[in-house]
């Protein structure tokens, strides 16, 4: 990315500071999104998410497998994002490693829950086949093909559209003769059953540039933070993961007061993020 | 593209130039037709399987190893082939070590596709045992002086290489009949190769506008070219792979004529390549031949040197493949078989001198009632080969002669 | 397996021998790029951004009279059936990379632009047969979308050779059938072949006509994509309000 002159980066900072941010929106609010289902036929869920400028893709495949020897009944989701050299030169050879494996740990945090799979915000428990012998893997992948900054809203509100957009298929088990057997499992083409996302949250960036808090920054917007608290919340309001980037020290109540902020913009995300997989459902259906 | 880059700086504008010009009056700087190969010179080396090609200045070497792996899931039947490339900085300045660049990959891809996908080799004749283990065959080139047209030289280099690559005979035995057995290169035959035709590569360069092309450019050349192209055909006028990556445009008449010329020097390429492995084989056969000679020597009884069979056997198996350069025996020939040639080239010395002279104790000749003669008199002649067929009866061969000297006849 | 059905002469997907899959072109699909195209040939769904031309990043690679041209070639993890990992710049990405590298230098004007670099970055999306040619059709829009100038459009199609018939523009199950896989690209208004690659064995005369085949597809693309790009252009044009 070409660097920015002073000149920007004062209109930048004085523009947030008076809630006039450079592309006519105020600081609480998110740039237009829109979203596409089904991108990707031949995976389990997909989903396409244009937040202005940047642009996600997530797939989601379903494979059998063997739970966790200490969680037998549970599934296992894994995340892999990756970011394309298309969003940037950077992000050529290795060069994009680094921020892949950061936002792929962060939404591990976020959606995933603790080790124990407690709290996660995908109900692990409804992976499960057989009980300790066969459950689903899920493996989402993220690609990140554009980037304007907001990479994590982006992707996290990808991740709950493909989601709903998810079909697992039927499976029918015929138990083996004796419990120790591996149960021979028989994997529906036809029937699919829609994955429940109730529980899945919203991740919301706000970024603090010198003394306001922003959603949604762009990419020149970002350049200029002294840090971010990425917070995710669900359809309850509740907190489900916390992550802050940069340097800068934060005020234990400006934590606080981001949070509640979060909480407030995320009801609203998540009530946009609802009628938006609604409105693809439907006209998936129409088609 | 980087590689080209960084040499193109060493060359200079009036050199480039006068390539380009020269080669519109269909000259050539070192004095070649257009559609004229460098000398094409074909070595082997002392192992199976190991080959060394000159093309003009290029040198390539290449090593054929086997090993027996577990085969892929989707093809239980098949063993597998693998080529791999070391652009040794040796060869060219702008080689590195360690990671293979573009033109590596790109090198070691052409050569593997028309080996492979034009199924040259017979994979189906390496499995050995269904689904659990294959025959893995891997091709090494290591690239030792680059004067330019890399992928024919590695190409022939890999094809003798393969043509001459023996691997070891294996059989299922033990005690379930389930273990697979290796056997050694002196109990077994080792097996050669199925290759059903032979995949030469040959390149033309393109100068200019698409219309002028050279075969087999010299590095020098390869710096001003335009575009490359390589087709890579067999005798039988099958087209096995082409690699246009590229470049310059060049008419597809054009490149039907060019076929046709890539079809003529294929089958003469095939031609060198066939006459000089046939030569190395029949090199190697005579050698084998004469080595059976001792051995038939040793069924022959003895008188004066009572031994165990068994350690006869193990003798004769170290004398057969092993030269040594000294003579252990006089050619008086009493009591002793002994291979004697010398080779001047010989790579471990102490492997084969060592096999020899700690053989089994009592194979000793100083230790067992031979005549003191023998023990006294050694002098050593270098390039002798004795072969006691029996009491006082000795065929005694050098380089050029073979002289048979018998008293007796064979019992 | 029979991949021309004896009786109606049509393939598996139900095309005709002669027959290319639907494509499709779109130009500017990555903001943040100089230039980007999404180009679909059937199933498979290839992205292109351009970046460039711009300062040369590693001055020990910086050429003095012309343009640097650099590109990368990556497969998403999703864009084969079986999902795999992708280790990036294993070898069949290392030559595909060069190979769309210096297809696209071919026709790109480096001279104009000396001591400059330009990037191209093609990612796959979704692979289904011929991504080869939906990267280098895919390069052919962003390019011009980044307005590098090029004496002409390189667009690449592939045919193959199967069941005694050559076949034009083969999906993934044609292509695995261990047939014939001939790619080529040609410099459309000059008519001049600048990608040609083969693998399995081919008889020559055969060759010729699957060659043949394939540059007819190509000429077909190449259409297309001029008309993809007059279409964009009068955009360009009614935004700017002449």
């Amino acid at each position: 990315m070409v660097g920015l002159s002073e000149g920007e980066k004062r209109f930048i900072r004085g523009g947030i500071a008076q809630d006039l941010r450079t592309d006519g929106r105020q600081r609480l609010h998110y740039r237009p999104i829109s979203v596409e289902t089904g991108v990707i036929p031949q995976a389990n869920g997909s989903a396409r998410v244009r937040l202005g400028a940047t642009d996600v893709i997530v797939s989601i495949k379903a494979e059998l497998g063997k739970p966790h020897p200490l969680q037998p009944d549970k599934g296992k989701v894994a995340i892999f994002i990756d970011c394309s050299p298309t969003a940037a030169p950077m992000f050529e050879g290795r060069g994009g490693e680094e921020l892949s494996t950061e936002l792929s740990f962060a939404l591990q945090r976020c959606l995933l829950g603790g080790r124990s799979g407690a709290g996660a915000g995908i109900d692990l428990s409804s992976l499960v086949i057989v009980e300790g012998k066969v459950c689903w893997d899920l493996y989402i992948d993220g690609l990140v093909v554009s980037s304007d900054g907001n990479l994590l809203d982006a992707l996290a509100a990808a991740i709950k559209v493909a989601l709903s957009n998810t079909g697992i298929p039927k499976v029918t088990v015929n138990l083996g003769a004796s419990p120790n057997d591996q149960p021979d499992v028989d994997v529906s083409d036809e029937e699919f059953l829609q994955f429940d996302t109730s529980g899945v949250p919203v991740v919301v960036t706000l970024t603090k540039v010198s003394r306001h808090y922003i959603v949604d920054a762009t990419s020149e917007e970002e350049s200029q933070m002294s840090s971010a608290v990425s917070i995710s919340v669900n359809r309850h309001g509740h907190i489900c993961g916390l992550t802050k980037r940069g340097g800068a020290g934060l005020d234990p109540s400006v934590i606080l007061d981001m949070i509640s902020v979060a909480k407030h913009v995320g009801e609203q995300l998540m009530s946009l993020l609802d009628s938006e997989i609604a409105a693809a459902e439907a006209s998936a259906e129409d088609q | 593209m980087e590689q080209r880059l960084a040499n193109t700086w060493r060359m200079t504008n009036n050199e480039k130039k006068f390539i380009e010009s020269v080669l519109a009056s269909d000259l050539r700087v070192d004095g070649r037709r257009p559609f004229d190969y460098r000398d094409l010179t074909i070595k082997f080396g002392r192992e199976q399987g190991l080959s060394e090609v000159q093309l003009g200045q290029t040198r390539v070497m290449s090593y054929v190893t086997s090993q027996l792996v577990q085969p892929y899931r989707d093809r239980p039947n098949e063993g597998t082939l693998s080529i791999f490339t070391e652009f040794s900085p040796m060869a060219d300045p702008s080689f590195e070590a360690g990671r293979p660049g573009e033109f590596a990959v790109e090198l070691g891809r052409v050569i593997d596709r028309g080996l492979r996908e034009s199924s040259a080799m017979d994979m189906e004749s390496l499995c050995v045992v269904v689904g659990k283990s294959v025959w893995s065959i891997r091709v090494d080139l290591h690239i030792v002086d680059n004067g330019g047209n890399l992928i024919d030289a590695a190409n022939i280099a890999a094809l003798v290489a393969l043509l001459t690559f023996r691997r070891p005979d294996c059989t299922l035995g033990g005690d379930d009949g389930q273990e697979l057995i290796m056997h050694d290169a002196e109990v077994r035959e080792p097996l050669p190769l199925i290759i059903h035709h032979l995949p030469i590569a040959v390149t033309f360069a393109v100068f200019g506008e698409g219309n002028i092309m050279v075969i087999d450019p010299t590095h020098k050349e390869e710096m001003v070219m335009g575009g490359k192209m390589t087709f890579t055909m067999n005798s039988n006028g099958d087209i096995c792979a082409v690699q246009k990556a590229g470049g310059v445009g060049v008419m597809s008449s054009i490149i039907m004529q060019c076929l046709q010329i890539a079809s003529a020097k294929a089958a003469d390429i095939t031609s060198k390549i066939k006459h000089a492995v046939e030569i190395y084989n029949t090199e190697r056969a005579s050698q084998k031949a004469n080595h059976y000679l001792l051995e038939v020597a040793n069924q022959v009884s003895l008188s004066d040197v009572i031994m165990k069979e068994k350690q006869v056997e193990n003798l004769i198996e170290h004398l057969a493949y092993m030269p040594l350069d000294e003579l252990e025996n006089s050619n008086q020939g009493d009591a002793l078989a002994v291979d004697t040639r010398t080779k001047h080239e010989s790579i471990s010395q102490g492997r084969y001198t060592r096999a020899f002279v700690r053989g089994p104790a009592n194979w000793d000749p100083y230790s067992r009632g031979i005549s003191s003669r023998l023990a006294t008199s050694f002098p050593t002649l270098p390039g002798f080969w004795c072969v006691l067929l029996g009491p006082k009866t000795f065929l005694l061969e050098t380089e050029e002669t073979t002289l048979l000297h018998a008293e007796n006849s064979l019992g | 397996m029979e991949y021309v059905d004896s009786l109606t002469g049509f393939r598996l997907d139900g095309r005709r021998p002669n027959d290319m899959r639907q494509i499709r072109g779109e130009i500017g699909v990555v903001a943040k790029a100089d230039g980007s195209a999404l180009f679909e040939m059937g199933n498979t769904k290839v992205i292109a951004a351009v970046y460039g031309p711009r300062e040369v990043q590693n001055r020990s690679q910086q050429v003095n009279n012309q343009a640097l041209v650099r590109c990368e070639y990556s497969m998403a993890n999703f864009s084969t059936g079986d999902r795999a990992r992708r280790p990036k710049g294993d070898r069949r990405s290392t030559e595909i990379s060069l190979v769309i590298r210096q297809t696209m230098e071919a026709c790109i004007l480096t001279h104009l632009m000396p001591r400059s670099q330009i990037d191209i970055f093609v990612q796959v999306l979704q692979a289904d047969g011929g991504t080869r040619s939906a990267c280098i059709n895919a390069a052919t829009l962003a390019l011009a979308d980044a307005g590098i100038p090029m004496c002409d459009i390189v667009t690449s199609c592939s045919a193959g050779y199967l069941s005694s018939t050559p076949l034009l523009d083969l999906n993934y199950i044609e292509d695995s059938a261990g047939g014939p896989d001939v790619t080529v690209g040609i410099l459309a208004k000059m008519d001049k072949v600048t990608l040609l690659q083969m693998d399995a064995k081919l008889p020559m005369d055969i060759f010729e006509n699957v060659m043949q085949l394939a540059i007819e597809g190509c000429k077909a693309i190449a259409q297309y994509i001029r008309g993809v790009l007059l279409e964009n252009t009068k955009q360009l044009e009614c935004r700017r309000g002449v």
